[in-house]
């Protein structure tokens, strides 16, 4: 299921590019479909690319959703699809 | 776990705010269909000009992910050139004004809540816009002209005389003997009753067919061609090409080349409204408090069904379009089986090709492992 985790910007890399932290890992990305967005941003990621922006405050209740979903999760048994 | 069970033991309005958060790929869809399902489960209906203003921006994410798939996966994969970030973004300009004059969501929060205030003359603008950024990244033509194509010759005519990433790549696929890559016999889904996908879903304790989802207990394909199938040109390259890439990939473009005018429509719906009032009662509470919302999405069908109790959801079923297309006997995999493998890079060039024209909503990568001698 069509499932995002806000990615943290973390580091602005050459040609339009950046480091982005996705619960503590780090991937590169494209920013060719953003604009106006630096280090310490939330963007939403999907298949290498950044396609939108998070505000800070969306991004902590997004990934409050997940820590739940991550809990309830590990309270049962099976897989997250 | 159903990743849809977060949203219960919530109330409504937490659950439908979470919605398009927890599934942003396709948030318009998802905050769509599970607006439906709870104003379905408390006996009310969006009057038509709501219904019309929401089909708009469904169908404005639709555009935008064909989009995405046309111009950042099409040239990676079919044409080994870099992706045409220039035409997406003027797209997703057009896009993103359309959607800010109607509202913006979805779901625009409780009742008694003032409406959003609509622009549709702006609107209607940029779907002109729309239209001439439609034409310059892949018809090379207005989309209503392209639509006129009647058949696979002169489909060929077009992608062999045309420079845009939707031509070459059809000219690629042709070239490359590939045009009935990953052709099989199954279905498409069918229209199926809301009451049908209610009672299927109450009964599934397991969560089996929010994973697995059957139809006459057989896998079935949504998406593209599943909605192009009557279209005269798809009609016809089935005839050569079955259900292989040359139409999986082309039904994409004639849904794309009709959605303007689809977009159109609903706008004159909202230029005639009268009503400011969002809902209509359909006349009294319902007996049991369930709902369903069901609504095409650029990826297929997408199912939410909802049980609430005292405002609060009980109990949150989703059936995605990609557990359709994804399904273990469904239309990746039975494409995927008899495919000539000459080696391991063309296997794995195969089926990345399958699953770009089958469009799953999360990132993917192919793996080609050796059988264990067990299982030969």
């Amino acid at each position: 299921m069509c499932l995002a985790i806000p990615a943290r910007i973390v580091q602005i890399l050459d040609d339009d590019k950046a480091l982005v932290d996705v619960g503590g890992v780090h991937n590169e990305i494209s920013l060719g479909l953003v604009d106006d967005v630096g280090v310490g941003d939330y963007v939403i990621v999907h298949v290498g690319y950044a396609i939108a922006r998070l505000d800070a405050d969306d991004a902590d209740r997004t990934l409050a959703l997940f820590a739940q979903m991550v809990s309830q999760h590990e309270e049962q048994s099976g897989e997250i699809h | 776990m159903n990743a849809s069970r977060i949203l219960e033991g919530r109330p409504v309005a937490e659950a439908l705010q979470a919605l398009p958060r927890l599934f942003s790929i396709c948030g318009v869809a998802q905050a769509s269909a599970g607006v439906a399902a709870c104003e379905d489960a408390h006996g009310i209906a969006a009057i038509a000009a709501e219904r019309a203003r929401r089909r708009i921006l469904v169908t404005a994410e639709t555009v935008q992910e064909h989009a995405r798939r046309l111009l950042l996966d099409w040239p990676k994969l079919f044409l080994d050139a870099p992706p045409k970030l220039d035409e997406l973004a003027a797209i997703h300009r057009c896009l993103t004004v359309v959607v800010r004059a109607l509202g913006g969501r979805i779901w625009q929060g409780e009742a008694g809540t003032t409406p959003p205030v609509l622009d549709l003359s702006v609107a209607g603008e940029q779907l002109q816009q729309l239209d001439a950024a439609l034409a310059h990244a892949f018809f090379g033509m207005a989309g209503a002209d392209w639509l006129q194509i009647r058949d696979g010759e002169a489909l060929r005519q077009w992608y062999r005389r045309t420079m845009t990433v939707a031509a070459r790549t059809l000219r690629a696929v042709e070239d490359g003997f590939l045009a009935t890559l990953g052709r099989s016999s199954i279905g498409t889904l069918p229209p199926i009753a809301a009451g049908a996908f209610s009672a299927i879903l109450d009964a599934d304790a397991t969560d089996r067919f929010s994973v697995r989802p059957e139809w006459n207990r057989n896998a079935c394909e949504t998406g593209s061609l599943a909605r192009q199938g009557g279209h005269r040109l798809i009609v016809d390259l089935q005839r050569w090409h079955g259900n292989g890439l040359m139409t999986r990939l082309t039904a994409r473009l004639t849904e794309l080349a009709s959605l303007p005018r689809r977009m159109r429509r609903y706008l004159r719906v909202l230029q005639g409204a009268s009503s400011a009032l969002p809902f209509r009662s359909r006349g009294g509470v319902p007996e049991a408090q369930s709902g369903i919302g069901i609504v095409e999405t650029a990826r297929g069908r997408l199912v939410h069904r909802v049980r609430l109790c005292n405002g609060m959801v009980e109990r949150y079923r989703i059936v995605a379009p990609t557990e359709w297309n994804f399904h273990p006997d469904g239309p990746l995999v039975r494409g995927i089986l008899g495919l000539p493998v000459s080696s391991v890079q063309d296997l794995q060039r195969y089926v990345a090709m399958l699953v770009v024209a089958l469009d799953p909503c999360v990132a993917h990568e192919v793996i080609v492992e050796p059988a264990r001698a067990e299982e030969l």
